[in-house]
């Protein structure tokens, strides 16, 4: 018999907390939609498919009880955070496989919920990405073209060969093919259109401080990695501004806003020290700056979260905090 | 006088209070039973000694068991009746403990100044004499701890000196308010008991800590230390947040400064006490009165009149539940003796209550129900920003399920209050207290079979020594003996039958080898019956040789 409490339910459960996530991701999804075409739609659907049904399969393998491993809505989450980031007209086929990559390999290959070291999400991405990388290239050029696709396309069955004419570079490809084509940063900037980016990026932020309000994702993470974004991004644009996109465009733009709250903040692969945090969070923003500025991804989020990811056992057994009535360090 | 606490403890987090408040606040008198069951140990150290015979007519305050072992407590008659039986029966704190059984004989009457005269001005009491009449009265920490007060008191006369005493009035565990009746009713003998452990330990300041959200007791203290108008005495607010009444966490919010690691208050020259103990300590001091009774709190959802109750010690809770107007479930609840944080599971209804005993929870089994299953760790971090010990609750589970316990001592497993702050917010529902207390326990084996190696190698080694000594000393000995009988040979002159050379001795001698030579012959034998002899002799040797 049980002897000793506590004796009182918790206020939130696991499933409440992806529940909330999924809520919170609403705004975003509504921009997306009104931005990018209903395809996004689609592609949260077949992501999703892919991981529950990954998921399902390996949970039935292991033998355990498939209601409570699904119920707990974090493949639901994983598939749909993956979804957003992929074009809206990706073949279904493609969305499905990288959901079922992000969830079996992700996930499940490592113990299940909690076990797993890498960010799921992300680990999918970036399977797609190296295996795939015509496919997740190509972006819609603007929103009037993005909703006079055809149909099939926004279900995801078009045939990418046929887009060139829909196709444009998104911010982050243009400012890195000019670069590389010695355009200065202004002059990159001054084809630029920004209006989108600042739409999803007040809707991903308003659910982002839904969540914080809420307790579910603490500050930490969130700021530290949009300042190792800001901050590298700064220094650049003091030394040389026509080399170096400044601070205002690696924060508007890519997957910055939205990967500091609803992917760097993935609790499992993240580090678990308050201190440990903040730098695992500065981490990402640095080595996603370098990434864009000196690598040959335009947007090196998900390889920065997950070089971060790697090294998060050994932040968090350096940063344990001070206990109460230990000697504060001299 | 009054002020708002200056500093602020880590972590901890805000939970609904559930407390009693205006008219159930307020205390009634329980009804006696039929039979008071006073168990001889009522806290954390050795069983009182009974000191009273079967059949016995007591009064209430009389010694029933005495504290002639260091470290135990006094015991006495809560209320007039004989003394029945003097049997084990099971405790609240779980398994057996020896009680007085007394049955009252409803007159409910009272030794008058059961435990000497009464003082009435602590400044001009020796400390000494205040000291022993807190011992002699039984009196311990009423706030669940059951630490005898005169130990502490004892404790606090060595370096550093006593300087701040903090009366505890921080009643932060849900459902528990039996301290928030206390200060209602008995806020005069509250702060009279302050100066009284003042007087005793020589403490220059007094604060009297209560939680914001109970007015009335704040205003209640605010009146009775205005009344008495002592300078040293204050009366601070402490946010409401568990668990803002832990020792260490109060010492913290008061005075910003952190008890050291397996450390006591002490060191800082500071000592809590429950405002209830301070009201105890008072009805010694003044009234002469043993510890005999206290407030319990019988709430739940399943009971019918939630209300603070004045109980005599050794009172059964059937008695606490019938005056409650019984349990409202249908199917059987669950008792637990305490809050719902940190309460503890009673499996008997007639468990007595004990000096340690501050509230009784009685819920249906749905109510206060611990989780029924978890899933796994999501290593959110929500367990590391309530934890008030700034501990890593989530590195401390991972460690003890895999059974790594030292890994979890290193990272300070010991200084978990085990409040259960980390286990209510965790959304995977882990027992994460439990986990603690199995590494706790663990490494307490551990360190008790190293103590048992230790002390087993001491007396090992000790043993040898001594045999090598002992033999030492044997061959010592010999060689004395041997020198002192080569001396003696020397000096003495040499007797008659040391001569081998004289002419009979010789004829003998030549006699026995010829005799020897004859036998010989005669029994000489045929070689092989010689070998086969040899090797019969042989083998007997080495069988002999081997069985020895």
């Amino acid at each position: 018999m049980r002897v000793a409490g506590p004796w009182i339910r918790p206020r939130r459960r696991v499933p409440q907390v992806m529940q909330a996530v999924l809520l919170a991701l609403l705004p975003g999804l509504l921009a997306a939609i009104a931005l990018q075409g209903p395809g996004i739609v689609f592609q949260l659907l077949y992501c999703c498919a892919g991981a529950v049904a990954a998921e399902a399969a390996i949970v039935a393998l292991r033998r355990r009880p498939l209601a409570t491993q699904l119920g707990d809505y974090s493949a639901v989450l994983s598939g749909v955070l993956l979804g957003f980031c992929l074009p809206p007209w990706l073949p279904w086929w493609q969305a499905l496989l990288a959901g079922a990559l992000a969830t079996s390999i992700g996930k499940q290959l490592f113990g299940g919920l909690g076990q797993n070291p890498f960010n799921p999400a992300m680990v999918g991405y970036v399977m797609l990405l190296v295996s795939l990388p015509a496919s997740l290239a190509l972006w819609p050029a603007d929103t009037t073209t993005a909703w006079e696709l055809p149909w099939t396309y926004w279900l995801g069955l078009g045939d990418l060969r046929g887009v060139d004419s829909w196709t444009g570079a998104t911010p982050l490809d243009a400012m890195r093919n000019g670069l590389r084509g010695q355009l200065t940063v202004t002059e990159i900037r001054h084809d630029l259109r920004t209006k989108n980016a600042w739409i999803l990026a007040a809707a991903w932020a308003a659910g982002g401080f839904w969540l914080w309000r809420c307790r579910i994702i603490q500050w930490r993470i969130p700021l530290a990695v949009l300042a190792g974004v800001a901050l590298p991004a700064l220094i650049g644009q003091a030394i040389d501004a026509d080399r170096f996109a400044p601070m205002s465009f690696h924060l508007l733009h890519g997957a910055t806003i939205f990967g500091a709250i609803f992917i760097a903040t993935d609790p499992v692969s993240a580090s678990t020290t308050p201190r440990g945090r903040l730098i695992f969070g500065f981490g990402i923003g640095l080595l996603t700056w370098v990434i864009r500025s000196y690598g040959d991804y335009p947007d090196g989020f998900a390889f920065a979260v997950l070089l971060m990811n790697m090294l998060v056992p050994l932040i968090d057994a350096h940063t344990v905090p001070r206990v109460y009535g230990q000697e504060r360090a001299p | 006088m009054s002020q708002s606490a200056s500093h602020d403890f880590r972590g901890g987090l805000r939970l609904p209070g559930h407390k009693l408040y205006g008219g159930r606040a307020h205390t009634q008198m329980a009804p006696l039973p039929s039979a008071l069951r006073l168990p001889l140990r009522q806290h954390q150290g050795p069983a009182a000694t009974p000191c009273v015979d079967l059949g016995q007519q007591v009064l209430r305050g009389d010694l029933l068991a005495a504290a002639h072992t260091p470290g135990s407590v006094a015991v006495h008659a809560s209320t007039s009746g004989w003394v029945r039986a003097i049997a084990a029966h099971s405790v609240a704190e779980g398994g057996q403990v020896e009680c007085i059984v007394l049955e009252p004989d409803h007159l409910d009457q009272t030794r008058s100044q059961a435990l000497g005269p009464c003082y009435c001005d602590p400044d001009t009491t020796p400390a000494e004499d205040i000291t022993q009449r807190i011992a002699a009265a039984g009196v311990v920490g009423l706030g669940g701890a059951t630490f005898p007060t005169a130990d502490k008191l004892q404790a606090g006369k060595t370096q550093p000196p006593l300087e701040h005493i903090i009366l505890n009035g921080a009643e932060c565990e849900p459902y528990i308010s039996c301290d928030g009746a206390s200060m209602l009713e008995d806020a005069a003998a509250i702060v009279r008991g302050g100066q009284w452990l003042c007087a005793a330990s020589g403490a220059q300041r007094l604060s009297i800590a209560v939680e914001d959200h109970h007015a009335a007791a704040f205003d209640s203290l605010s009146a009775a230390l205005a009344q008495l108008g002592d300078p040293r005495m204050q009366l601070v607010q402490v946010p409401s947040r568990y668990p803002q009444g832990g020792e260490r966490q109060l010492i913290q919010s008061l005075t910003g400064l952190e008890v050291p690691l397996g450390g006591l208050p002490l060191k800082l020259g500071l000592a809590v006490f429950n405002v209830a103990t301070a009201a105890a300590v008072t009805q010694a001091m003044e009234h002469a009165q043993p510890l005999t009774e206290r407030i319990v709190t019988v709430t739940g959802t399943a009971i019918a009149n939630p209300g603070n109750w004045r109980v005599r010690l050794g009172t059964p809770l059937s008695t606490l539940i019938e005056a409650s107007g019984g349990v409202l479930a249908e199917q059987t609840p669950r008792l637990l003796m305490g809050g719902a944080m940190m309460g503890i599971a009673l499996e008997d209804m007639d468990v007595p209550v004990s000096k340690g005993f501050n509230c009784l929870l009685v819920g249906p089994p749905s109510d206060l129900q611990p989780t029924a299953s978890s899933r796994a760790c999501i290593r959110c971090g929500d367990c590391v920003e309530v934890c008030p010990a700034g501990l890593l609750p989530q590195q401390l589970y991972w460690h003890s399920q895999a059974q790594e316990f030292q890994a979890a001592a290193d990272l300070h497993l010991d200084a978990c209050i085990e409040c259960g702050a980390c286990a209510v917010v965790c959304p995977s529902e882990l027992p994460l207290v439990q986990y603690y207390r199995y590494a706790k326990a663990e490494l307490a084996n551990a360190a008790e079979q190293r103590r048992k190696a230790e002390h087993a190698k001491a007396r090992y080694t000790a043993r040898s020594q001594r045999l090598e000594h002992e033999q030492a000393q044997r061959a010592a000995a010999r060689q004395r003996k041997q020198a002192a009988l080569l001396q003696a040979q020397q000096t003495q002159p040499a007797p008659r039958s040391a001569n081998t050379n004289s002419p009979a001795v010789q004829a003998a001698l030549a006699k026995a080898r010829a005799q020897a030579e004859q036998s010989a012959q005669k029994n000489k034998l045929p070689p092989a019956v010689q070998a086969a002899q040899e090797r019969a002799r042989r083998q007997r040797d080495s069988s002999s040789g081997s069985q020895s």
